[in-house]
């Protein structure tokens, strides 16, 4: 997925003059082709994250579509306070790209887990939240992204994710529909999307149709496709590589409770005591149940 | 023509802290005549074209000494001078710390540590754009215990950013006590120097040297400037000068009276 976001930064660069993008001193054998065309609009700021988001700041102001790249907890706790007065509260046309969203880098302990991202960008003022599960979900949002001229938060996974889509995505909204509304339904948000594509096919072959769409755009302009959606359903299971304290589970029981006849949701995320586990992705996700096999032991439950 | 602004800077600031009773005005006051001298004799901006690609950036970094500003920016035209003295109050357009709602503002401030970045990425993208103008930022010298300033201040002279020009309003005491008792910051002329930036130390309540500091550091070329005014906190308020409660206590009646009739 990295990859595919400096294919698609590039292919855009190349017809802008403004384009920056800065780092956090990351990106080895990942941003190499875009500082070859565009070496005047590169900058490697160190290892100094709270003055990389200032420069963007300052950057956007003078008319610059600007990006800046870092691992998930140093591109957002680190220097939340910039992201928050001076991106946000300005308005301004800075992408926050984070690689490690989640858990793929779960063997390298707490500090490399990318759990609380989501919380801590999707309430600023101004902000959106983009989360694809794979590099066709992440073209559908960069396409998004580079209309989008107000602060947006990229979360990245790592490299290396399948493929979950055959062709490029069409959706006209902001949630892609997987499978159609079915009395339980998964909402999922991120790369995690390969364990609920599993597990419909799980129950598929039983001849239980399970719902799943993919939500990879948290923002205000997602929530009435999310609200329509919860109320013609039942039953939602959230899905997510992220705390379930104020992530996606979060954002989408806020959207639940305003309705006058609230849809049960059931949030499966990271878990709270479970939080500073080591080990690789899948292992982690396993123990989460927020794999394939721990998402049926909830619908399991559910249809008892 | 900046002592005569000075002055009206001196009783917008009085008149607005004392009225509204609130904390800040000795850093108002410390930077005053800094102020005095940039708003009139060193940056180009313009009321009728605010957003000119060609105008120079200011960026108050100290963001608690918005008053300083907002007086500055209306007296050059920028809004409605009747504006002051709604400061601070209910639904006012002039809140406490800098924003950049308010005409003239590039940029809001208010927890210390972020204008000289952004002064910097301003200035990166219009070194690009080949727009010859400056960036100015001034910062305290309490701020300067922010490790994001120092970020900030290492790769400018990294990149050799000679269109930014900070000014360091030091006058040595940050909120609860001086700084040499905080983080001792001296000897800070040799600190900037050997970060690698053009380095000023002058009286920051000195117009000439003032002057003399922006006209010099203007030219300067290959590295990024800064002024380290040296000054008093509290400046003109005698019970005031050089003490820490002019970092909370607002002016009084008499105090303000005082000053009025020394204008």
């Amino acid at each position: 997925m990295r990859n595919s976001f400096v294919e698609n930064l590039v292919k855009y660069a190349s017809k802008k003059k403004n384009v920056y993008l800065l780092t956090g001193d990351l990106g080895f054998s990942v941003l190499e082709p875009f500082i070859k065309k565009n070496p005047k609009n590169f900058f490697n700021m160190g290892v100094a994250e709270q003055n990389m988001m200032g420069v963007s700041s300052g950057l956007a102001l003078e008319g610059n579509k600007v990006f800046t790249y870092s691992i998930s907890n140093f591109a957002t706790s680190r220097c939340h306070e910039q992201i928050r007065n001076d991106i946000c509260y300005h308005d301004l046309d800075v992408t926050v790209v984070a690689v490690g969203g989640g858990l793929p880098y779960g063997t390298h302990g707490y500090t490399h887990h990318g759990i609380e991202d989501i919380t801590i960008t999707r309430c600023l003022p101004n902000m959106t939240v983009y989360v694809p599960a794979d590099r066709l979900e992440l073209e559908f949002c960069f396409n998004k992204i580079i209309k989008n001229t107000s602060p947006k938060y990229l979360r990245l996974a790592k490299g290396g994710e399948p493929d979950l889509y055959k062709k490029k995505i069409s959706a006209s909204g902001n949630v892609i529909c997987h499978k159609k509304l079915s009395e339980i339904n998964i909402l999922s948000c991120g790369s995690i999307l390969v364990e609920a594509i599993d597990c419909c096919d799980f129950y598929k072959e039983k001849g239980i149709n399970v719902g799943l769409f993919s939500c990879p755009i948290i923002s205000e302009e997602t929530k009435p496709e999310i609200k329509k959606l919860l109320s013609k359903g039942k039953t939602f299971i959230t899905l997510e590589e992220h705390k379930k304290i104020g992530g996606f589970g979060s954002y989408v029981s806020e959207i639940s409770v305003s309705l006058e006849e609230p849809a049960r949701v059931i949030s499966c995320g990271v878990l709270s005591d479970g939080y500073d586990l080591v080990g690789n992705q899948k292992y982690l996700r396993s123990l989460h149940g927020i794999d394939k096999e721990g998402l049926v032991k909830v619908i399991n439950k559910l249809l008892k | 023509m900046s002592e005569l602004f000075a002055k009206k800077l001196l009783e917008d600031v009085v008149r607005m802290t004392s009225e509204a009773k609130t904390s800040h005005v000795g850093g108002c006051l410390s930077c005053l005549d800094i102020i005095s001298v940039l708003f009139t004799e060193v940056i180009n901006i313009d009321k009728k074209n605010p957003n000119s690609k060609n105008r120079d950036r200011f960026i108050l970094s100290k963001g608690h000494t918005a008053a300083i500003i907002y007086s500055a920016l209306a007296n050059k035209g920028f809004f409605s001078r009747k504006w002051l003295s709604t400061f601070i109050q209910d639904g006012t357009k002039l809140p406490g710390h800098i924003d950049h709602k308010v005409p003239g503002v590039e940029f809001s401030t208010g927890s210390l540590g972020h204008g000289l970045s952004v002064g910097l990425g301003m200035a990166l993208s219009m070194r690009y754009n080949n727009i010859k103008s400056n960036v100015y930022v001034l910062v305290s010298d309490g701020e300067m215990n922010t490790g994001s300033t120092w970020e900030a201040i290492m790769f400018a002279a990294h990149h050799k950013v000679d269109n930014l020009i900070c000014i360091v309003d030091k006058n040595k005491i940050q909120s609860f006590g001086e700084t040499k008792d905080i983080i001792n910051l001296d000897p800070l002329y040799e600190k900037w120097e050997t970060y690698g930036w053009n380095t000023y130390d002058i009286d920051g309540h000195n117009h000439s040297e003032i002057k003399k500091a922006f006209i010099d550091s203007k030219k300067y070329s290959k590295k990024p400037s800064v002024i380290i005014c040296n000054t008093i906190k509290g400046k003109g308020i005698k019970d005031f000068e050089g003490r820490l409660i002019s970092h909370y206590r607002p002016p009084s009646e008499d105090q303000l009276n005082d000053i009025l009739k020394g204008i």
